[in-house]
């Protein structure tokens, strides 16, 4: 019993370690929305300061310590701030994570710059050599500080953010920035302030903890990563929370030291926080997950085939052209170049197209050189890239399977939590140190066997993949890839299941690692664990969004920047002593917030651009006569399609739906009308299956439906559009309304079997979007931008269209001829239920009307029964309600 | 190679995730030869260093390795994590001598142009073991041991682990931890838990090992600490006072280099900390300058052995008869041209801030064999 106390308490001890760390990492992100991966650099380089300050210049411990929390770590928060972190506002999910990693280099560089690793410099400890016994373990004076800083930490800055202006203030800044503004506030100096905070905080860690864990660059920078699963227990806000989180995870690894009595249990210890951080992202509802939503610009639109075979092409003769004319030592390098472009590429499909981020694509790459190895053997048999790029697929499918409803910043957490559990518990073991694996060059009958030449073949390989990526890209899979990425939400209610091909994504772009990772080790013939360790990741998805991450020249620039730096400190090793490589990364990790393509995306651009400019003005393709135009699908009316009985729906102590029940008849269009908040939205989204009612049921076409989600409610016949656009804005119209038609088609019984194209040209036909199919949906007007979702809607052939707002931004002639469509679509035998503000529209063309008010069906009836109602002109339509209650009255 | 010089190549991880790791192997390797030529060369010829960085990464150390190759006579003193990448190319050009320490399994198992001033494959001398078993009986049935779990480490352990057993040694507590660990309160309290009273450590870093020290004795828990990895010239800095680091024993397959003893006992490390002194004053001794220093010095004695009709093909014939090298008593002999490890050790024990021989041998000890581990 006593020796459980004992690991009890150590583990509390080590729990206030993480707590210390894992506290400022949550305050950053509450009051910024940033997830720092430099917190930790922070800390280090403001304890190295302290150092300098206390032992260095020998000033007094109260002199040194006011120095570093009042003046330099809050000016490092606020020139973060203004540098890096400012820029950034709307950026996709993984930029913040690569900027902030890329300032972790910088001061890494930085501390080597001024202090030399290779000479001992200690921290001496507050108190030292005094401690207190508790439980048969002796609790260091310096230890209790710690304790009481990180609990004081926890309290007060709980204080701070629940009952001060301004912590309330930096709160509500991530929330909303101009909700802040309009309440006088600034968003950019309560943003600034928070920065000041997290790097005081930070600061307060590093110097605190230093004399604890040793004063090294390395590990006080990556202590910080032992705090993530402590932070995200507290679900990035709760400060309570992250302290117990650490004190699970502190004393978890505390007890695996103590009890393990196997290999593989003490291996476990080596990973805990690892494991703790994997199973709270996987256990944690979505919900609850803030921020969980990319907020990606769409990529660049894809290369055209002719311009894409062409651009291979020309990479493959200046490849065969230079090859004889460089060093071996170039030649080696620019084979790098293409080794790491080829890891690249899997990132470019994975987050440039797909919208997910990784942090364990090395990983994969590890797994693929493993593979090549054991197949392709001495002789290097071609098979071992097959087999390379089977076992890092089979792999990233295995990884991704459990984190599929993750996105962002949480999808990044859990691949590094399984890039570093596989490269302490795998890679250690099988690959060995120092080049210990040994991967042949894959060989392939008829070629040459030299530098140069598997220098061609590496330029071969990364063009082909090109070709095949941007194939892909254009191709059902690309267009099904891009609307998961602009909308995940506007997918599941086109019945297409998000999950698989998110699982093809991830297992495809991690064979293409493998294959990378295969070709890259192959180049020395040598590879080791340190060639694959996660933050090496990290590092490689800096550079890809450096040379830019939506583009296949970005993943080119971004391979030739990471090979870049071993050439240059050959030629000049005397830049080695300048920490050019931890600088000039981090230093780019500046351009990524102003050029968040990178540039690869620069040159798309521009390149766009001159084609824009030079190119013979044209009419947007008609392709109708191409097909043979279907019938739109014929539906019996009369029939009950959407039977909603007594749904309840409430968030938090707000009741936004009760006793909700209606109905919608094939045939007719029924309008559900209300004031702003009554409700309306709430309703669609329980139809759909995106909001769960806590009490009700929903019948579709006779089916109950209320458990389902909402790909299977779909497939069952019901489409909508969303108040707030969902569209897939990387697509052009055309290509939103093919990919709603091929998603029909993919999961539909329907024996008429139609083609896809000819359904989206009969639907562009007839809600009159012909004009600009060829036109991306990105800079669309709203208005048009509505009928975008209308027609893809329309797509699938729909039992019930739900219709969220669809006339707004439209003309009045745009309306008319948008009531025409509805009507046609009725027509057929659709349900359709329509949300709309647009009061005549709803009354011109609609069957049924329901009236909603705070959450209740006031009520139902033919438009003109409705707008007789009294207490609907009282709530809905502006009458004076005493002048009303007259009326009823008399 | 002219009438007046002979140029050596060098190429050591420079720079890295470490900045400066094997700084010291460039150092003494330098050192030994402003010495040499400062004593006129050999045979008329100045020797010339021409270091390379190995950037800590496998293709940059064959690069290095391949743009030297046709520039220098041999590869002398390097020293890299990532040797085995290096003697690829080496291996490819069997003409071109490398008297380098070889770390890793490629570079030992290269026994055609590859000498290493001390052979030392995988495995452990069983001297220092069984000394230790004949001295603590009792101790060494119940050995403790933290160790890094990264492939070098653990396999350094495992092969220790293999020759203590064939001195009685019992390993009850044998922990890995990790790369980023710096606390180690559950690993030190599970081996009191478990009845440890010996703790050995050579699988960590300096830094790591005086932390387990440091906390061990928080909790007065004072063990026997056989800790071959404390002989460092930071070791008594991280202890923070002489007092912290009194009773610490090791052993060590080379000379005390650090101390003026042994400077006394032996000319070579009097030698050795006077030129490291004048050419790198801001530079501390360390192994890697060590190993650097001794491979230079075998290389000139080769050189001088050959004569001034030196060709490659001459020195290698030459350094292969080398059967036992101790690069004047700085090294335990092993055999360099037959590519067998030593047997011989030092004992030392810290005591007033100092290492010191632990037992009245005014030479080295060599009363074992060494257990090689596969």
């Amino acid at each position: 019993m006593s020796s459980f106390l004992t690991f009890s308490i150590i583990g509390i001890v080590i729990g206030c370690i993480y707590a210390l760390t894992a506290s400022g990492l949550v305050v950053t992100y509450a009051t910024s929305g940033v997830f720092n991966f430099a917190h930790g650099a922070q800390g280090m380089f403001c304890a190295w300061v302290y150092w300098q300050l206390r032992v260095g210049e020998e000033l007094p411990t109260w002199l040194a310590l006011a120095v570093v929390l009042l003046l330099v770590a809050p000016l490092l928060g606020a020139v973060i701030e203004r540098v890096l972190i400012r820029p950034l506002q709307g950026a996709a999910a993984d930029i913040p994570l690569v900027v902030t990693l890329g300032l972790l280099l910088f001061l890494v560089g930085v501390a080597n710059l001024f202090w030399k690793q290779t000479e001992v410099h200690t921290l001496p400890p507050f108190f030292p050599g005094r401690s207190v016994p508790v439980f048969g373990f002796n609790v260091s004076y310096h230890q209790l500080v710690v304790l009481a800083v990180a609990v004081l930490v926890a309290v007060g800055l709980r204080v701070m953010f629940s009952a001060t202006r301004v912590g309330i203030a930096m709160r509500g800044t991530v929330d909303s920035p101009v909700l802040i503004a309009l309440a006088g506030g600034s968003p950019v100096r309560i943003q600034r302030l928070s920065w000041m905070l997290g790097s005081v905080l930070a600061a307060l860690a590093g110097i605190l903890l230093a004399p604890i864990v040793g004063l090294s660059v390395i590990q006080l920078t990556l202590l910080v990563i032992n705090g993530y699963a402590a932070a995200l227990i507290g679900r990035l806000r709760s400060l309570p929370l992250t302290v117990a989180g650490a004190m699970v995870v502190g004393v978890g690894t505390s007890y695996t030291v103590g009890y393990a009595n196997s290999d593989v249990l003490r291996e476990m210890q080596l990973i805990m926080p690892m494991i703790v951080l994997f199973i709270t992202l996987i256990v944690l509802p979505t919900a609850r997950l803030r921020g969980a939503v990319a907020t990606t610009s769409p990529a660049p639109a894809p290369a055209g085939a002719i311009s894409t075979r062409s651009w291979a092409l020309g990479l493959v003769v200046i490849a065969l052209a230079v090859a004889p004319l460089m060093s071996d030592s170039l030649v080696a390098h620019a084979s790098r170049g293409f080794g790491f472009g080829l890891i690249l590429l899997s990132m470019v499909l994975l987050t440039g197209y797909g919208g997910m981020v990784s942090l364990c694509q090395l990983t994969f790459a590890g797994l693929g050189a493993y593979a090549m190895s054991q197949v392709g053997g001495a002789s290097g048999n071609p098979l071992g890239l097959l087999a390379a790029a089977a076992l890092a697929g089979a792999v990233g499918a295995l990884v991704a399977l459990p984190t599929l409803r993750l996105r962002g910043l949480y999808l990044a957490l859990a691949t590094l939590a399984f890039g570093q559990a596989m490269d302490t518990i795998f890679f250690t073991k099988v690959l060995g140190a120092g080049g210990g694996l040994e991967v042949a060059r894959p060989h392939f009958p008829g070629l040459p066997r030299s530098d140069r030449a598997y220098f061609v073949e590496l330029a071969v390989i990364f063009a082909l993949t090109c070709v095949g990526l941007l194939w892909l890209r254009r191709g059902k899979w690309g267009r099904r890839l891009s609307a998961v990425d602009d909308s995940p939400a506007a997918c599941a209610t086109l019945g297409l299941s998000i999950a698989g091909t998110k699982l093809s994504v991830f297992a495809l772009s991690a064979a293409i690692a493998g294959v990378g990772g295969a070709l890259l080790i192959a180049i020395p013939g040598q590879g080791s664990n340190n060639d694959f360790v996660v933050l090496s990741s990290a590092a490689l998805l800096l550079s890809a969004r450096i040379g830019g991450i939506s583009t296949m020249s970005g993943a080119l620039f971004g391979g030739l920047f990471v090979a870049a730096f071993p050439a240059l400190l050959q030629s000049f090793p005397v830049l080695a002593q300048y920490q050019l490589s931890f600088l000039l990364t981090g230093l780019g990790a500046i351009t990524i917030g102003r050029l968040p393509h990178g540039i690869g995306g620069q040159i798309a651009e521009a390149a766009a651009g001159l084609r824009t400019r030079y190119a013979r003005p044209g009419q947007p393709t008609d392709r109708r006569a191409d097909f043979e135009l279907p019938k739109p699908a014929q539906h019996p009316h009369g029939d009950v399609v959407l039977l909603v009985d007594g749904i309840d729906v409430a968030f938090g102590g707000v009741q936004a739906l009760k006793q909700v029940s209606l109905t919608a008849i094939s045939g007719q269009i029924t309008g559900l009308i209300g004031p702003n908040g009554a409700g309306k939205t709430t309703f669609f989204n329980v139809v759909t299956g995106l909001e769960k009612p806590r009490a009700g049921r929903v019948v579709l076409v006779g089916t109950d439906v209320t458990t389902l989600p909402t790909h299977r409610r779909a497939r069952l016949g019901v489409a909508r559009t969303f108040q707030r656009l969902e569209v897939f804005g990387s697509l052009d119209v055309r290509g939103n309304i093919r990919a709603a038609a091929e998603f029909h088609r993919s999961w539909s019984n329907d024996d008429t079997d139609t083609d896809p194209a000819a359904v989206t040209e009969a639907v562009l036909h007839q809600v009159g979007l012909l004009s600009v199919a060829d036109q991306r949906v990105e800079g669309l007007p709203t208005g048009l931008a509505r009928l975008v979702e209308l027609g893809r809607a329309l797509a699938t052939a729909p039992r019930l269209l739900l219709l969220d707002e669809p006339a707004s931004g439209l003309s009045a002639a745009e309306t008319e001829a948008f009531a025409q469509v509805l009507r046609d679509v009725a027509a057929t035998g659709t349900a359709v239920l329509i949300v709309e503000h647009d009061v005549d529209l709803v009354m011109k063309i609609c069957a049924q009307v329901h009236v909603l008010d705070f959450g209740q069906v006031i009520a139902s009836g033919t438009p003109s029964y409705v707008q007789s109602d009294p207490l609907v002109r009282a709530a809905y339509l502006g009458d004076d309600p005493l002048a009303l209650l007259e009326e009823v009255n008399a | 190679m002219t009438a007046t010089a002979i140029t050596v190549g060098n190429v050591s991880d420079l720079s890295g995730p470490v900045p400066g790791l094997f700084q010291g192997a460039v150092n003494g390797t330098e050192s030994y030869f402003a010495y040499l030529n400062s004593q006129g060369g050999i045979d008329g010829r100045q020797v010339k260093l021409q270091a390379s960085d190995g950037q800590t990464d496998c293709t940059a150390n064959q690069n290095a390795h391949s743009s030297q190759l046709d520039n220098v006579f041999a590869f002398v003193g390097s020293f890299s994590l990532y040797d085995d990448c290096g003697t690829k190319v080496v291996a490819a050009r069997p003409d071109v001598p490398d008297v380098s320490f070889a770390l890793g399994p490629k570079t030992q198992a290269n026994t055609v142009n590859q000498f290493s001033p001390q052979y030392l494959p995988a495995g452990g001398a069983t001297g220092p073991f069984c000394y230790f078993a004949q001295k603590y009986p009792d101790k060494v049935k119940a050995v403790g041991s933290i160790y890094s779990n990264i492939p070098a480490a653990a396999n350094s352990q495992k092969a220790a682990e293999n020759a203590a057993a064939q001195c009685g040694w019992k390993f009850i507590a044998s922990i890995p931890a990790g790369a980023t660990d710096t606390t180690f309160n559950a690993q030190i309290n599970r081996m009191r838990s478990d009845g440890v009273k010996l703790v050995y450590v050579v699988a960590q870093t300096v830094g790591n090992m005086a932390e387990m020290k440091k906390e061990a004795d928080a909790q007065n828990w004072h063990p026997l600490w056989v800790v071959p990895v404390a002989y460092s010239s930071q070791f008594f800095d991280l202890m923070g006072s002489p007092e912290a680091a009194e009773g610490v024993v090791g052993y060590n397959l080379y000379a005390l280099f650090l101390g003026q003893d042994e400077a006394k006992r032996f000319t070579e490390v009097a030698l050795f900390q006077q030129w490291m002194k004048r050419v790198h004053p801001e530079a501390s001794l360390d192994l890697f300058a060590m190993y650097g220093w001794a491979a230079a010095k075998l290389f000139s004695e080769q050189v001088k052995a050959v004569g001034p009709k030196l060709t490659r093909k001459a020195f290698l014939a030459a350094i292969r008869t080398q059967h036992s090298y101790d690069a004047g008593k700085l090294l335990a002999a092993s055999d360099v041209g037959g590519h067998q490890p030593p047997k011989c050790y030092v004992l030392w024990q810290a005591r007033a801030g100092s290492f010191q021989r632990m037992d009245s041998a005014d030479d080295y000890r060599c009363d074992g064999r060494f257990v090689r581990f596969a």
